[in-house]
Parts: structure tokens; sequence; C-alpha cells
């Protein structure tokens, strides 16, 4: 665990923020996965191995984001493609 | 020859009559116009004291002109301030050089949404970075204070 945090009077205080605490749990099953958030919006990526679990995942999170649009970048990738994937590499 | 010498001294015995009375007029003037502005000075501010007034208002005194100055709290004050001046026994003219002052009101909602719009456009939106691998989490951006971070930490060991 790694916090590289910087707390400055000069940042306004997020109303994102107690949504974005409660969806962290759900990006364990998306591991490796990034996600940026600002007031803009919220932007998830990830891999999963398929569509119904992408929608799944949007579905758990946008209702805890409120307002805050999600910009969902979760790629779909099949064990197939992963396992060519690696072979190629 | 007794007459003739008194004759041609009486000019001479009443011009230096006159210029001794000229001379005594010119020292009564010159010393009652010094006293003129200090006397009009302090009746001014006993008027002042007098209407509820600071005395300080009264900034300089011009022969029989009262020049006025310092900061007044609203209008109607100001023309009271000014008459209470101007009824002074002997004051020709009053310069107003009062400058009215603001007290603070209270603020209207308008005002209060601009106040917080304005501090809303001085601070810097929080953004937050959260990278997750199967054993590291990196969490990296900008919180306004430290609970919050703690909490997003707290949050972050639990994935």
């Amino acid at each position: 665990m790694t916090d590289k945090i910087i707390i400055s009077e000069d940042i306004s205080r997020p109303d994102w923020l107690s949504g974005f605490l409660q969806l962290l749990p759900e990006l364990q099953a998306l591991a490796p996965a990034e996600i940026t958030i600002s007031d803009d919006s919220l932007t998830l990526s990830g891999v999963v191995t398929s569509d119904s679990e992408r929608t799944a995942i949007e579905n758990r999170i946008a209702p805890l984001l409120g307002q805050l649009p999600l910009i969902n970048q979760i790629v779909v990738k099949t064990p197939a493609a992963v396992e060519a994937e690696c072979r190629f590499k | 020859m007794k007459t003739e010498n008194k004759r041609q001294g009486r000019p001479r015995i009443l011009f230096g009559g006159l210029l001794a009375l000229a001379l005594v007029l010119a020292v009564c003037l010159w010393w009652h116009g010094r006293q003129i502005p200090a006397d009009f000075s302090r009746r001014a501010a006993q008027a002042l004291t007098a209407a509820g007034f600071d005395s300080g208002h009264v900034q300089a005194v011009d022969g029989r002109v009262v020049i006025l100055s310092g900061e007044i709290d609203d209008e109607a004050n100001r023309q009271r301030l000014v008459e209470a001046v101007a009824s002074v026994a002997g004051v020709r003219r009053v310069i107003d050089n009062l400058t009215i002052i603001q007290a603070d009101l209270p603020l209207s909602d308008a005002a209060k949404v601009d106040n917080r719009v304005k501090v809303a456009v001085s601070q810097r939106p929080a953004s937050l970075q959260v990278r997750i691998t199967e054993k590291t989490v990196l969490i990296q951006g900008e919180l306004s204070d430290r609970q919050s971070a703690d909490q997003l930490v707290a949050a972050a060991r639990s994935i």
C-alpha cells in the first residue's frame, strides 16, 4: 500500500469521497485496475473476461457516484484472447 | 514770533497724534485678527461636542471660514454636523470636506452566494488516482484534509 496523497487547504472538499470509499471493494474483481476521479468524472479501467462482468461492475459503481459521470474504460478479454496474447508475447 | 511757532507746530502734533492712533489701531487689528481663528475653532468644537459629534472634525479655521474633515456614518449626521458649526455666531462659511463611510451591512442572500462562489473558485478540485495490482495499491492525488485521506487508505487496505 503506497500513500502519495497530498493534503492542501486550497483543495475543495470532494462530494464524491464517501461514494468512492464504498466502491473500492468492488474493484477487487477488476485487479489490475486504475481509477481516476475528480469533480468532473470517474474513469475506471481494467480488464474483465466478459461483457456481463463489465456491465455488472458499472451497474454496482454508478449509483455510488451520484451525479458524477462514470467513464467506463474496462476492457473485455476472453480467456482465449488472454491466452493467445500470452503466447504471442 | 511765538504765535507763529505755535501755528507751525499744531499740524505736526496733529499728524503725530493721528500716526500714533493709526499705529494703535493696526496693532489692535493685528492682535484681534490673530485671536479670531482660535476663537472660532474653540466655539465650533464646542458646538460639535454639544451636538454629540467629535470636535476633531474641525480641520482648520481661515478667518471666519471653518473647514470640516473626517469620516461620518451617514448623510443625515453630516448635515447636522455642518449645521451645528454654521450656527456658531460669526461663522461666515463652512467648507464640508467630510467623508461618508458605509457601515458594514448584513449580507444579502445574493451576496452570500457570491461569497461562496468566490471561495469555491479560489479552490482547486480534489482529485485521486488509484492503481490496483494483484499485490499493491498506489493512491496519489490531492485532498483537502488528512482525515479523508486516512479513510481512503483504510478502505484501500481492505481490497
